[in-house]
C-alpha cells in the first residue's frame, strides 16, 4: 500500500515542481529570465514600450530568436546612447504559437500594458491578425519577417508597415536572374498554404512575363512538415524538368535538398530556392550541393561593406552567434522606429504614422525607404549560388546579384489595382 | 491537369518509372508501417489510443541525434545511434506505463485522452528546455548515404535499407506473435482479456511489455527518420502521428498485419497518385480513411467492436 | 444502477443547494468589468467563449458518452460563416450572426449522420478525419477563406452597441448564459436523460424502442449548434478568422478543458476552460525565459496530475470538497445524485466517486474495457 502510494506520489511531485518551475512561482510582476544581450534602460525619460510578439518555440523559432538577438542589440545600442527623445526603449517580448487568435490576445494585453507600438511576427496570418487589431485600434504595427504581399497590398492601411521584403521582391527578383539563363522547362514545389503558393505564382508570373517561352510541366504541393519526399521527388524526377523552383522553406526545404541528392536530383536539375538563409546553409553544411540559385535578405558573408561587417562582429560579440535574416530584421525595425519617432518628435501614434510613410533609414545594408503608398519597404535582395567554403564554417551563396526592392516591387499602379478588386 | 496525366501514362507505360515510383511508395510505407504498428500492437492489447505515439517517434529521433551528438557526431555512429535510440524509447515508454498509464487502466476512456495529450504537450517543452527550440540534424546514414542504380536510374541505398529493415521487422513481429510464448499471450489478451487474466497470466508485466515493444517501435521509426534526413525538431511529428493513424484505422484498430496492408494503401496510392492528381496529393491518405470507414468501420483486418 | 440516475432532477437538487452558488457566480461575472482589469475583462470575454464550446462539446462526451474529434471544425464553420457574410456580402449583422450557428449546425448535421454509424473508437477517428478535411479546404481555398492569411472582421462591421470591449463582454455573457440555460434544459429534459441512458447502455436503450441514432443526431447537432456559436464569437471577438481555428488540435484542447473542468458537472467544462486559458495566459505573460515560454509544460503537467489524481477534474475535487464540510457540492448535471443527505459523510463521498469511476476493485489492477 505504501510503495503503491510512494510510486502515485513521486511522478505527480516532479511534475507539480516542474510545473511550478514553468510558471516561475506564477508570481504578479513578470521577470522574464534575459539570457541574451540585458537592455539596461540608461536613459532617465519613461521608457517607450515597444511589443514584440513572435512565434517563438515553434517550427519558425530559427528566425524568430535571432530576430529577439537583433531587437535586443538595436535596444542595447540606442539606450547606451541616450535613447529616443530622452526616453529608453523598453521590449515586451511574447510567445503567439503562430496561432492569430492567441496573437490579438497579446497585443491587446501589450497595448493595456502600456506599449505603444508593435513589432514583429513571422507567420502571415499573425501578422494579418494583428494588422486588423492595429487598424481598429489605431496602433502602430511594423511587420518584421511575414511575407504575404497582402498585408500591406490589398489589405493595406494607414497603421501597417512592413521592413521586410515580401513575396513578391523575392519572387521577382528570382525571376529577373532566372530570366537571362535558358532553361525553359520548369516544376515547381511549394508547401500547400497562402505563402508556397504566393511565392510560387509571384516568381511565375514575372518570368513568363520576361521569358513567355518557359513551361511549366508540373506543380506540387507538399503538406507543410511533411517528413518524407520520397514520392514527390520521384515525380518532379519522372517530369523531367531542367530548373526546381522551390517556396519550400525552414526544415522543409533541408529534408527536401539532403533526401533529392541521393537520387541523382542534383546532377540534372537546377534548383531554385526562395530562400536559402544561414539556417539552411549551417544546417546542411558539407551536404549542400553546389549550385543551387537561392535569395537571401542578408548574404553577410559575401557582403565586404564595413556596414555589414561591423553589424556582424557586434552581433557575434553579443550573442556568440552569426546573424540569421531575422536578427538584421529585428535591428532594423527598432532603428526605423527610432527615427521615425525622432522624426515626428514625439511618440503620438499619428505623428510616428506620418514620420514612417515615406521614411529612410540607414541599416547595415544601405538605406531603406518605406513607400508611403503602401508602407511597404523596398530592402535589396540577393540572388546568389550555392557553394562550399574555405573562409566559413558553413556553406555561402557567392556571385550574388543585388536586385534593389524598388525595381521589383509591385508598382504603385499594381497596389492600387490590387486595392480596387 | 493535361501535363501530369501524360507524367502518369508515361510512367505506367514505363519500366524503370513503374519500378522506381513502386520503390519509392514502398520506402515510404515501412517507415509508415513501423510507427504504425507500435500504435495498433498497444490498441490491441492495452486498449490505448495512444495519442501520444508521435511524442514518442519524435524522442526516437531526438535520441538518435543525442547519441551521434554524443560520440563526435560522425556519420558512422548514426548506427548505433539506431541501435540505441529505440532501447531509450521503449525504457521511457515503459516508466510511462508503470507510472502513468498504469494508474488509468479500467477508468473511463476519458482519461487516456487526458493523459496522453497532456503528455504531448509535457513533451515538446521538456524537449525544448534539454535540446533548445532550434532544429537538429544528423549528418546522414554514413555508408549507406550513396545510391544505386535500378534500371538506369539512382535509387537511395538508405530507401533500400528502410524496405529491407522494416521487412525483417515485420517478419520478426509475425514470428514473435505466433511462435513465442509472449506472442501466444499477446494475440490471446488481443482477443480476450478477461479470459487471459483469469488463465493466470501476468497482465500487469504484459502490458508494460507490450507498451515499451510499441513504443520502441515508434522510436525506431523516429531514428530511421532522422537518418533519411529529417530535421528534428518538437512538433515533428505532426504529420507522422496523423498518417500513423490513418494507416491504423484502415488496416484495423489492433491488427498489425492490417498496418502493414494499410501503409502499403498509403504510401502507393501516393506514390502513383501524386502522378496523376498533384494539386491533390495532401488529401489522398484523408480521403482513403474515410472511405475506408464508411464502408468497412472496423478496418481492413479489424474486427467489429461491441459499442 | 442506470434507473436511479434517470430519477430525480432539478428539483432535488434545488433543495440541497439551491441556486446560490449559480447566482453568486453570475453577479461576480456581471461585476467583472469593475473589479478586474481591461485586460482580464478581454481574457475572460474569451473564457466565457470557449467555455460555451466546452459545454456544448460535453452534451456529446459527458452526457451522451459520445467522443468527437472533429468539433474544431464547427467552431471555425461558425467562425467563417460570419466574417464571409460580413466581408463578401451586404448582409446585416444580424444575419451573420444568426447564420453561423445554424449553418455550423447543418454541418454537424451532415458529419453525424456520416459518422454516427460508426462505433466508439471509429467514430473519433473518422469525425478526426473529416475535421482535418474541413480544415485543410479553409487552408486551401485561398480565394475564398483567405487561406492562411486568415480574414479580418472589421470591428467597423460589428453594430455600434457591442463594440467597445466591455460591451462585447457583456453580450458574450449573456449568450453563455444563454447557450448554457437551453444546454441545460436539454440536459434535464426528458431527452437528457435518455441521451444519459443511451450513454449507460445503449443497446438496452435501443430494446425499449427508442431510436438511439437519431437521438445521439439530435444530441451532436445541438452541440454543433453552440459550438458554432462560439465561434462566431471569437471571430468578432479576435475580430479575425483563421484556419487554426478548426485545426484538430482545438478540439483536443477543449477536450482537454472538459476534463480538466469535469465532464460529469454541467459547469465543469466552464470551469476547465478558465483554468486552462487563465493558466495558459499567466504563463505566457510569465515566460521560463524570453523565447520560451512553456505554456505546454504547464498545461500538459496540469493534464497529468489531473488524470492521475483527480480523475473528476477540477470540478469533481471541488465537489468532493463541497461534500466532505457537509454539504452537496456543485451543480450534479450530468448524473444527477437526486436529493440526499445534507451531510454525506467523507467516505460516502469518496465511495460514491470511486463507484462512479467504475473502479471495482482496486487490488485487481486489470483494466476493464472501457469503449462506453
Amino acid at each position: 500500500m505504501n510503495i503503491r502510494r510512494i510510486g502515485v506520489l513521486l511522478p505527480v511531485l516532479l511534475i507539480v515542481g516542474l510545473v511550478v518551475a514553468a510558471c516561475g512561482g506564477g508570481g504578479a510582476t513578470p521577470t522574464p529570465r534575459v539570457v541574451e544581450v540585458v537592455a539596461t534602460p540608461t536613459p532617465a525619460g519613461p521608457p517607450i514600450k515597444v511589443g514584440i510578439p513572435y512565434g517563438l518555440s515553434s517550427i519558425a523559432s530559427v528566425y524568430t530568436r535571432g530576430a529577439v538577438k537583433g531587437h535586443n542589440l538595436a535596444v542595447a545600442e540606442i539606450n547606451a546612447a541616450g535613447g529616443v527623445l530622452g526616453r529608453p526603449f523598453e521590449l515586451v517580448v511574447r510567445e503567439t504559437n503562430l496561432r492569430p487568435d492567441i496573437a490579438v490576445q497579446v497585443v491587446q494585453q501589450m497595448v493595456d500594458g502600456g506599449v505603444e507600438f508593435i513589432v514583429g511576427t513571422i507567420s502571415s496570418g499573425v501578422a494579418q491578425a494583428i494588422s486588423g487589431f492595429a487598424k481598429d485600434n489605431k496602433i502602430i504595427f511594423i511587420d518584421t519577417i511575414a511575407q504575404a504581399s497582402g498585408t500591406t497590398a490589398e489589405a493595406g492601411h494607414r497603421y501597417v508597415f512592413r521592413i521586410t521584403s515580401d513575396t513578391v521582391i523575392v519572387g521577382r527578383a528570382s525571376a529577373v536572374v532566372m530570366a537571362q539563363r535558358p532553361e525553359t522547362k520548369y516544376v515547381t514545389i511549394g508547401p500547400d498554404y497562402s505563402f508556397g503558393h504566393d511565392a510560387v505564382d509571384d516568381f511565375l508570373d514575372k518570368l513568363r512575363e520576361l521569358k513567355p517561352e518557359v513551361q511549366v510541366v508540373n506543380q506540387l504541393w507538399p503538406s507543410l512538415l511533411n517528413p518524407d519526399y520520397t514520392t514527390f521527388i520521384n515525380t518532379i524526377l519522372e517530369s523531367e524538368p531542367e530548373v526546381v523552383y522551390a517556396s519550400l522553406w525552414g526544415g522543409d526545404l533541408i529534408n527536401f535538398i539532403r533526401q533529392a541528392i541521393p537520387f541523382g536530383f542534383f546532377d540534372e536539375i537546377t534548383l531554385v530556392t526562395y530562400n536559402l538563409d544561414l539556417d539552411i546553409l549551417q544546417a546542411l553544411g558539407k551536404n549542400l550541393p553546389d549550385g543551387i540559385i537561392a535569395g537571401s535578405g542578408f548574404p553577410w558573408y559575401s557582403l565586404t561593406t564595413p556596414e555589414v561587417t561591423e553589424f556582424v562582429d557586434k552581433y557575434f560579440d553579443a550573442t556568440g552567434e552569426f546573424p540569421v535574416v531575422g536578427s538584421v530584421l529585428g535591428y532594423n525595425s527598432m532603428y526605423a522606429l527610432k527615427a521615425a519617432i525622432e522624426k515626428a518628435g514625439t511618440t503620438e501614434t499619428e505623428a510616428v504614422v506620418d514620420a514612417l510613410s515615406g521614411l529612410t533609414w540607414a541599416t547595415p545594408t544601405g538605406n531603406v525607404t518605406i513607400r508611403a503608398l503602401d508602407n511597404q519597404a523596398d530592402p535589396m535582395v540577393w540572388i546568389g549560388t550555392s557553394t562550399q567554403s574555405d573562409d566559413f564554417p558553413f556553406p555561402i551563396l557567392t556571385d550574388l546579384v543585388a536586385v534593389p526592392g524598388s525595381d521589383v516591387m509591385l508598382s504603385e499602379a499594381e497596389v492600387l489595382a490590387r486595392r480596387a478588386q | 491537369m493535361i501535363a501530369s496525366l501524360s507524367t502518369f501514362g508515361d510512367c505506367v507505360t514505363d519500366g524503370a518509372c513503374l519500378v522506381n515510383t513502386g520503390l519509392s511508395g514502398l520506402s515510404v510505407a515501412m517507415v509508415l508501417f513501423l510507427i504504425a504498428s507500435g500504435l495498433t500492437l498497444i490498441f490491441g492489447v492495452l486498449r490505448i489510443v495512444n495519442f501520444a505515439h508521435g511524442t514518442l517517434y519524435m524522442l526516437g529521433a531526438f535520441a538518435a541525434y543525442w547519441v551521434v551528438s554524443r560520440m563526435g557526431g560522425t556519420d558512422g555512429n548514426f548506427w548505433i545511434a539506431l541501435a540505441v535510440a529505440p532501447l531509450v524509447v521503449a525504457g521511457i515508454g515503459g516508466l510511462v506505463e508503470v507510472l502513468l498509464l498504469r494508474r488509468i487502466y479500467g477508468r473511463p476512456q476519458y482519461l487516456q485522452f487526458l493523459l496522453t495529450f497532456g503528455l504531448i504537450l509535457l513533451a515538446a517543452d521538456v524537449v525544448r528546455l534539454t535540446f533548445g527550440t532550434e532544429f537538429k540534424l544528423i549528418s546522414g546514414p554514413g555508408p549507406l548515404s550513396g545510391s544505386v542504380s535500378i534500371l538506369g536510374r539512382p535509387f537511395p541505398e538508405y530507401n533500400l535499407f528502410l524496405i529491407g529493415l522494416a521487412i525483417a521487422v515485420a517478419v520478426g513481429l509475425w514470428l514473435m506473435l505466433q511462435r513465442t510464448r509472449l506472442g501466444r499471450t499477446i494475440r490471446a489478451a488481443a482477443s480476450d482479456r478477461e479470459m487471459t487474466s483469469a488463465l493466470g497470466v501476468n497482465v500487469g508485466l504484459l502490458f508494460t511489455v507490450v507498451f515499451m515493444l510499441g513504443a520502441g517501435l515508434g522510436g525506431l521509426g523516429g531514428a530511421l527518420d532522422a537518418g533519411r534526413p529529417v530535421t528534428i525538431h518538437p512538433i515533428m511529428d505532426v504529420e507522422r502521428v496523423l498518417q500513423s493513424f490513418i494507416v491504423v484505422v484502415i488496416g484495423g484498430l489492433g491488427s498489425v498485419g492490417g498496418a502493414l496492408l494499410g501503409a502499403l494503401i498509403i504510401a502507393q496510392v501516393s506514390a502513383f497518385g501524386i502522378l496523376l492528381l498533384p494539386q491533390f496529393s495532401a488529401a489522398f491518405a484523408f480521403v482513403i480513411m474515410a472511405a475506408v470507414l464508411l464502408v468497412r468501420p472496423w478496418g481492413l483486418f479489424g474486427r467489429p467492436l461491441e459499442e | 444502477m442506470a434507473s436511479s440516475r434517470l430519477t430525480g432532477g432539478a428539483w432535488g437538487r434545488a433543495l440541497t443547494w439551491g441556486p446560490l452558488p449559480f447566482l453568486v457566480v453570475v453577479a461576480l461575472l456581471v461585476a467583472a468589468p469593475v473589479l478586474v482589469s481591461d485586460s482580464n475583462v478581454f481574457l475572460l470575454t474569451g473564457i466565457l467563449i470557449w467555455a460555451i464550446f466546452a459545454i456544448s462539446y460535453n452534451l456529446l462526451l459527458g452526457y451522451t458518452g459520445v467522443v468527437s474529434l472533429g468539433h474544431a471544425a464547427f467552431f471555425g464553420i461558425g467562425g467563417y460563416t460570419v466574417a464571409l457574410i460580413l466581408v463578401k456580402t451586404g448582409l446585416p449583422f444580424v444575419v451573420a450572426f444568426v447564420a453561423a450557428p445554424l449553418v455550423a449546425a447543418g454541418a454537424a448535421l451532415i458529419m453525424g449522420a456520416l459518422a454516427l454509424r460508426l462505433a466508439a473508437i471509429y467514430f473519433a477517428l473518422f469525425t478526426l478525419a473529416v475535421g482535418q478535411i474541413v480544415w485543410s479546404v479553409a487552408n486551401k481555398w485561398t480565394d475564398f477563406t483567405g487561406g492562411d492569411n486568415g480574414l479580418n472582421v472589421s470591428a467597423a462591421a460589428i453594430p455600434d452597441l457591442i463594440s467597445s470591449r466591455v460591451e462585447f463582454y457583456f453580450f458574450t455573457l449573456v449568450l453563455a448564459l444563454f447557450a448554457a440555460a437551453i444546454l441545460y434544459m436539454v440536459v434535464n429534459s426528458p431527452f437528457g436523460f435518455t441521451l444519459r441512458a443511451i450513454r449507460e447502455n445503449s443497446n438496452r436503450v435501443e430494446f425499449v424502442g427508442i431510436p438511439v441514432r437519431r437521438y445521439k443526431l439530435l444530441a451532436f447537432v445541438i452541440s454543433g449548434l453552440f459550438t458554432g456559436l462560439a465561434g462566431s464569437l471569437l471571430a468578432l471577438h479576435t475580430n479575425f478568422v483563421h484556419p487554426e481555428n478548426l485545426f484538430w488540435l482545438r478540439t483536443a484542447e477543449v477536450l482537454l478543458m472538459v476534463l480538466l473542468g469535469g465532464f460529469h458537472i454541467f459547469w465543469g467544462p466552464a470551469l476547465g476552460a478558465g483554468v486552462f486559458l487563465y493558466l495558459e495566459n499567466q504563463v505566457r505573460n510569465n515566460p521560463y525565459d524570453q523565447t520560451l515560454a512553456l505554456t505546454g509544460l504547464a498545461i500538459g503537467g496540469l493534464a497529468v496530475v489531473v488524470a492521475i489524481l483527480f480523475p473528476l477534474g477540477i470540478g469533481g475535487l471541488l465537489q468532493l470538497a463541497g461534500r466532505m464540510a457537509g454539504g452537496v457540492g456543485g451543480e450534479s448535471g450530468a448524473q444527477p445524485p437526486g436529493p440526499q443527505p445534507l451531510a454525506l459523510r467523507w467516505r460516502t463521498a469518496i465511495a460514491a466517486v470511486r463507484q462512479r469511476l467504475g473502479v471495482r476493485d482496486k487490488s485487481s489492477g486489470g483494466p476493464t474495457d472501457s469503449q462506453g
